[in-house]
């Protein structure tokens, strides 16, 4: 289930939290594939927020592949398969890796150090 | 006609909760008093217009927003206030009759005691009181009252509608005033021999006479109200709430 | 998109004051709010709507109805919430209740009897007696009772505790989810405005200073505070409400000028508040400058 909570004294503007929380709920797999997400109307209701926000917030989350609009039915998480949310999880990995390597790196590990260290980690 | 009508009624469920019981309790004891022969009723006249006393002095600025919001007309909501006095005059007048006449018919005046009722033969009888009045005279100066009722209610009406409810003291003052002066005029002119008889200048000697008298004065108080309601209609038009 | 209020070329002169070329529309669906000084004209906009007041020159429409030919047809589907009571004191919730229903053809009367209950309001008790919150309600109740498609709240929540204000703000919400109604509240808490408003309408001095979407608000203001050495004649002229003080300075200003801006200068986003006592400033500066003090 998705969870949203917004801070308004952030200087984050609200549409932003809003999307990155949906956003990294879905790629952490928080959010289930499939799962409806409230009306525009209601979230902005239960948030009680301006309902252009969260128009805008699930057009730019929609564009961005991680939800769906379903005619006559709502919003849904995007299934897994969605090409969109595929490319967008990859590139998540494309940064980590560049993060782990560049630290290995920095503490003075070799490539084949870091490629252990990493499988280590999958078995466990 | 519908609008009006639904006015009257919000007017009414305004003040019946602070006026009903007093005026019914009144009249009904009126009545009760006029079947003994003690001619109470006279003061009904004014009761039935005592209904609708707080609906004007309720014309608070704040409280007058209501006729933005409800969906009516300004004009029915004056319509309605002017409606509203002209009949509550009417049926005091005809109610005070009806009780009058009851009251100078009924032989349970005997009943009193003897100083409530000399005062009260005196008020019915010809006999006990020194100016001669009859019953049919006492009738034609309820009338009389009741013609100087409406134009009194009317002027104050129509000043308080143009001129705003701050000044209607103002106005109300100056009609008691030019009423106490024109009291004055009459009497100062009977002592002086001019007016040889008060009673004659005020009531016609012949019962037809007395009834034209009544009828005449009734036309025109209804259309004194007509009159006053439309002028303030039409000087009000612009106005805002 | 249907415009539920259209305000065009609104004009109105009192004595002293006037409101000039007023022009905003509310679409369906959305909540405005509507924010200003005190005197800036609000209510009298609101009362032109209403037909309350006479307007000089201009043209409001409301639900696509003339706001002065169909006032009544009009009202019928409006909702009226005013920062006092306009009931008799002495009356209590039933006896309004039965005041108002001859009225509106679409009057609910289990629908209003719902609404106090949920507001938890004496039915039996004077409503001079209720708290400002209290009578607040009851208006509020009664314009959700006959299925008005457009509220118009005139300064609901001044002198409300904050749990009422934002009760309103719930109740508000919820109405507005069905997307063909519309809320026009004018107010003085900004922060009710920032939260849930869609659109914001900013009346300076009898004028429109601003009318779009709240986010077109926000992002487009900015305050900037540095030294006054770090500017340019040409950048001051384009501040809002320029003040100086020994140390620095501080003003407001455009997302479009902000590009002219030196680095040093500090920028933070301007919260609706902000914007009103900038503006407010930046009359008072010219004033100054007109008589030659500044």
């Amino acid at each position: 289930m998705i969870n949203i909570v917004i801070k308004n004294r952030s200087d984050v503007p609200i549409y932003e939290q809003i999307e990155e929380q949906i956003r990294s709920q879905i790629l952490t797999g928080r959010a289930e594939e499939n799962e409806q997400l409230p009306s525009i109307r209601q979230l902005a209701r239960d948030l009680k927020i301006s309902v252009i926000t969260t128009t805008r917030v699930y057009n730019d989350l929609a564009e961005d592949g991680f939800i769906i609009s379903v005619a006559g039915k709502g919003y849904f998480v995007a299934p897994k398969n969605n090409e969109l949310l595929r490319e967008r999880m990859l590139y998540e990995m494309e940064a980590a890796i560049d993060k782990v390597v560049e630290n290995g790196r920095n503490a003075g590990l070799s490539d084949e150090e870091i490629i252990s260290f990493v499988r280590k980690f999958m078995e466990e | 006609m519908s609008e009006i009508l639904k006015m009257v009624r919000f007017d009414i469920g305004n003040v019946s909760t602070l006026t009903l019981p007093y005026v019914a309790g009144f009249i009904v004891l009126s009545a009760v008093l006029a079947v003994f022969g003690i001619p109470l009723c006279m003061l009904c006249l004014i009761a039935p217009l005592c209904l609708f006393a707080p609906a004007d002095l309720m014309s608070k600025p704040t409280l007058k927003r209501i006729y933005g919001v409800l969906p009516v007309s300004r004009t029915a909501a004056l319509t309605a206030s002017f409606a509203e006095m002209g009949v509550s005059l009417f049926i005091g007048e005809v109610l005070s009759l009806l009780m009058y006449l009851v009251c100078s018919v009924t032989t349970l005046y005997r009943l009193l005691p003897e100083y409530i009722r000399d005062i009260s033969r005196s008020l019915v009888d010809p006999q006990y009181n020194n100016a001669g009045f009859s019953a049919a005279d006492y009738s034609v100066l309820m009338v009389e009252v009741f013609a100087l009722l409406c134009l009194l209610t009317a002027y104050l009406k129509m000043m308080t509608e143009i001129h705003g409810a701050d000044t209607s003291v103002r106005y109300m003052i100056s009609a008691l005033s030019a009423l106490a002066a024109a009291a004055a005029a009459v009497i100062i002119l009977s002592k002086r021999g001019i007016i040889t008889s008060v009673k004659s200048l005020l009531i016609p000697d012949s019962s037809g006479g007395k009834w034209l008298l009544c009828i005449a004065v009734n036309i025109i108080s209804a259309a004194v109200f007509l009159l006053s309601h439309r002028y303030t209609l039409a000087k009000t038009s612009d106005y805002e709430l | 998109m249907e415009n539920i209020l259209e305000i065009t070329g609104l004009s109105k002169s009192y004595e002293g004051f006037s409101l000039r070329d007023v022009t905003f529309s509310l679409p369906k669906g959305y909540i405005m709010g509507f924010v200003g000084q005190n005197g800036s004209g609000k209510t009298t906009t609101i009362r032109s709507i209403l037909n309350m007041a006479n307007i000089d020159s201009g043209r409001i429409s409301i639900f696509g109805l003339d706001s002065i030919k169909d006032t009544i047809a009009i009202k019928e589907r409006l909702g009226i919430v005013f920062d006092s009571l306009y009931f008799a004191d002495h009356l209590n919730v039933k006896q309004i209740e039965k005041q108002l229903r001859p009225f509106y053809k679409k009057w609910n009367s289990e629908e209003f009897s719902r609404r106090i209950k949920s507001f938890e309001l004496p039915e039996n008790k004077r409503v001079g007696t209720f708290s400002k919150g209290m009578k607040m309600k009851l208006m509020v109740a009664a314009a959700l009772s006959h299925d008005a498609e457009l509220i118009i709240l005139d300064e609901p929540t001044s002198g409300l505790d904050p749990v009422a204000r934002d009760e309103l703000l719930d109740i508000l919400a919820e109405y507005i989810e069905d997307e063909n109604r519309g809320v026009l509240f004018s107010t003085h808490i900004t922060a009710d405005v920032e939260r849930i408003a869609d659109y914001v309408t900013i009346l300076h001095a009898g004028r429109v200073w601003f009318t779009g979407t709240k986010d077109e608000l926000i992002e487009n203001y900015s305050i900037i505070k540095g030294s006054e050495s770090e500017l340019s004649p040409e950048l001051k002229g384009k501040l809002i409400g320029f003040h100086s003080y020994r140390n620095g300075f501080d003003a407001l200003i455009s997302a479009k000028d902000i590009s002219g801006i030196p680095r040093s200068v500090e920028t933070e986003k301007a919260s609706i508040d902000e914007i009103l006592v900038y503006i407010a400033k930046e009359d008072k500066n010219e004033r100054n400058t007109e008589n030659g003090t500044l």
